[in-house]
């Protein structure tokens, strides 16, 4: 396959031909969706280096199961039905460090005060959302930073749209009562 | 509609994921009910702290790092299943297998004589001549047609 057309094929195609063993091809895949799949696992994990070995533990995964990928589902749904299964796996073995990547500031002068308050908010929020039980703030991560449907996020949570709804409204409720909105 | 059932409700309300006539019956308790309304607004109020929240810096290698393990893990590494897929392929070439069948053939008569069958020598030059007349004649000849030449002419065996 020449380089210069896989930039232009599209995800199914590459991944298929990743299976068969076109390292270029799975280069195009990895250029294309690690920075989504490091937004997903950061936001879920709140530890960067978690997310650096969930990231590249999804993508191996993504190369094992090529062979069973039917074009039938749209890749990026399956890429996310197995980075969210990484990382509900990983909180259950690990408890999320906190807010490690968020270091304090010493000093307090005009520009660095709000640079302070935007730490401290950002702190707050990361807080918030690890105390959540695990699905629910997947279901967060997956509706507010990657904005996916009740019906595919049903497809990567494994569970119905009514199951996406309580999950969703169970952590809204619980992020509305941690950050003080009303 | 009651506020208990409102409640359970308000999240897809917001992200107008219920089917349209719940949606019309929300949208009629809540133009009533000031409580509810407050709540929602209160789900509403979330997006802005979400949006604050940052991550950090994606590591500049982790492409690298992603490409260097997949070669380690499984570009260089032999698959499951590769034994059969190998033996597949290497069997998929009907010469090959035409070659294993004859292999076979004389293996196994070989043994039936050291096991003190009476094959006399002749008989079995005769087999090993059709076996690999059959196959020289017809390259990518079956199995079964060099086993069935074997055993028609050589039907002593």
């Amino acid at each position: 396959m020449p380089d210069r057309s896989r930039s232009q094929l599209p995800d199914e195609v590459l991944l298929e031909a990743s299976g068969n063993g076109d390292r270029q091809a799975f280069g195009e895949l990895v250029r294309r969706h690690q920075s989504w799949a490091w937004g997903v696992a950061c936001r879920f994990l709140g530890s960067g280096n978690d997310a650096e070995d969930i990231v590249q533990a999804a993508f191996i995964r993504l190369l094992g199961a090529s062979g069973r990928y039917r074009r039938t589902a749209r890749f990026k749904t399956f890429f996310h039905v197995i980075i969210s299964r990484l990382c509900l796996d990983h909180a259950k073995r690990k408890k999320t460090e906190q807010a490690d990547d968020y270091p304090e500031l010493a000093d307090s002068s005009p520009g660095q005060e709000e640079a302070l308050i935007m730490n401290q908010n950002a702190a707050r929020v990361r807080r918030a959302l690890d105390a959540l039980p695990p699905r629910p703030r997947m279901a967060v991560v997956l509706r507010y930073y990657e904005g996916l449907g009740y019906d595919e996020m049903a497809v990567v949570l494994e569970t119905s749209r009514k199951g996406v709804e309580r999950l969703l409204s169970r952590g809204r409720e619980a992020l509305r009562d941690k950050l003080g909105s009303r | 509609m009651h506020c208990r059932n409102c409640h359970t409700r308000l999240s897809a309300y917001l992200d107008g994921e219920l089917p349209e006539r719940e949606m019309r019956d929300m949208e009629r308790h809540l133009d009533g009910c000031a409580s509810c309304r407050e709540r929602l607004a209160g789900l509403e109020a979330l997006d802005a702290p979400l949006a604050s929240l940052s991550i950090p810096e994606m590591p500049g290698d982790l492409g690298y790092r992603i490409m260097a393990r997949a070669s380690r893990e499984y570009f260089d590494t032999p698959k499951k299943g590769g034994f059969r897929v190998i033996a597949r392929r290497w069997l998929g070439s009907t010469a090959t297998a035409s070659a294993l069948a004859a292999g076979l053939l004389l293996g196994g008569l070989l043994g039936w004589n050291s096991h003190g069958n009476p094959v006399s020598e002749r008989t079995m030059m005769q087999t090993e001549k059709t076996v690999f007349a059959s196959l020289s004649a017809a390259p990518g000849g079956s199995i079964e047609a060099a086993v069935l030449a074997g055993f028609s002419d050589g039907g002593r065996l």
